[in-house]
C-alpha cells in the first residue's frame, strides 16, 4: 500500500508542471498573457531577422550558445552572408576562419562593430 | 488579434456602410449590426456568410483565425545537400539524448525537408542515415574538406 502511494505521489511529483499548466489553461486571464507572450516573443523574433537582414555583408558581434558549444567565447565576430526566416549563415573571424550556420532562436544578441 | 465584433465594425467602415446600409443588405435589423459590433451578440451562421461574402473575406478572418503560413525548406540549409559538414544539437533535445554528443561530426547531408535533416554518419565503420528534427539542430559547420 504504501509502496504504491509513494509511486504515485514520484508520479504526480514528476508531473507537476504540467498538471500546473492544466490548472492555470482554465483561466482566461491566463490564456490571454500566454497568447500576448507569444505574440510578442514572434514580433521580436520578426525584429531580430530583420535586423539581421539589414546586416548582410557587414561585420558584426553575434552572442549564440552555439559558439560557447564549439567551444568559443559566446560572443564572435562574424560577417552575416544569408538569412532566411529560421537561419542565418555567418563567416567566424577565427585563426582559422569556418562557415557555419545558427538557428536564429538562438541567437542571442547581435552588435554592428563600427 | 482581432474579435469578430472588431472586424465587422473596421470592414463596414472600409466599405464605407453605414450600419442601416449594412442592415438593409443583410436583411437584419440597424440594432442587429450595432450589437454584432459591440459583441453583445453574434450573427448565425448563414448571416456570418453573407457578411463574409459581402466584404469577400475568409470565414477564418472573419473570427479572427490566423491563417498559417506554410512552412518552405530553409534555402540556407538546402545548399547544404551533397555537403558534409558538422551538426550542433541542443543539449536536452531527444537527438542529443540519442546520440549523447553535442557535435556529431562527417555527416553528408542527402535531403532538407521543412521539419528535419537527413544525414549519413560514419559511426563505428558503418555508414548509418539519420533523421536530425530541425528543432533539436542549434547550428551546422561547413566541414573544409
Amino acid at each position: 500500500m504504501w509502496l504504491f502511494i509513494i509511486v504515485f505521489a514520484i508520479m504526480i511529483f514528476t508531473r507537476l508542471d504540467d498538471l500546473i499548466e492544466f490548472f492555470k489553461s482554465k483561466d482566461p486571464n491566463y490564456q490571454e498573457s500566454k497568447a500576448k507572450e507569444q505574440m510578442e516573443l514572434l514580433n521580436q523574433r520578426a525584429e531580430l531577422v530583420e535586423r539581421l537582414h539589414s546586416l548582410i555583408g557587414l561585420d558584426c558581434q553575434i552572442e549564440s550558445q552555439l559558439f560557447y558549444l564549439m567551444s568559443l567565447s559566446s560572443k564572435v565576430e562574424v560577417t552575416i552572408q544569408s538569412v532566411d526566416q529560421d537561419w542565418v549563415k555567418l563567416s567566424v573571424k577565427q585563426r582559422k576562419p569556418f562557415d557555419v550556420v545558427v538557428k536564429i532562436e538562438d541567437v542571442t544578441s547581435v552588435s554592428r562593430i563600427v | 488579434m482581432t474579435t469578430f465584433s472588431e472586424k465587422v465594425y473596421q470592414l463596414r467602415k472600409e466599405f464605407a456602410y453605414s450600419q442601416e446600409e449594412l442592415a438593409e443588405k443583410l436583411e437584419v435589423s440597424r440594432q442587429t449590426i450595432s450589437n454584432w459590433e459591440n459583441g453583445t451578440a453574434q450573427p448565425a451562421l448563414d448571416k456570418a456568410v453573407e457578411l463574409s461574402n459581402l466584404f469577400d473575406v475568409s470565414l477564418d478572418e472573419m473570427v479572427g483565425k490566423k491563417i498559417q503560413q506554410a512552412k518552405t525548406v530553409s534555402p540556407i540549409l538546402k545548399a547544404f545537400i551533397g555537403q558534409t559538414v558538422s551538426v550542433f544539437l541542443n543539449p536536452g533535445s531527444d537527438a542529443w539524448m540519442s546520440v549523447s554528443r553535442i557535435e556529431v561530426k562527417n555527416c553528408e547531408v542527402i535531403d532538407v525537408s521543412e521539419h528535419s535533416l537527413k544525414v549519413i554518419v560514419d559511426e563505428r565503420k558503418q555508414k548509418i542515415e539519420r533523421v536530425f528534427m530541425l528543432k533539436d539542430i542549434i547550428g551546422i559547420k561547413e566541414e573544409v574538406v
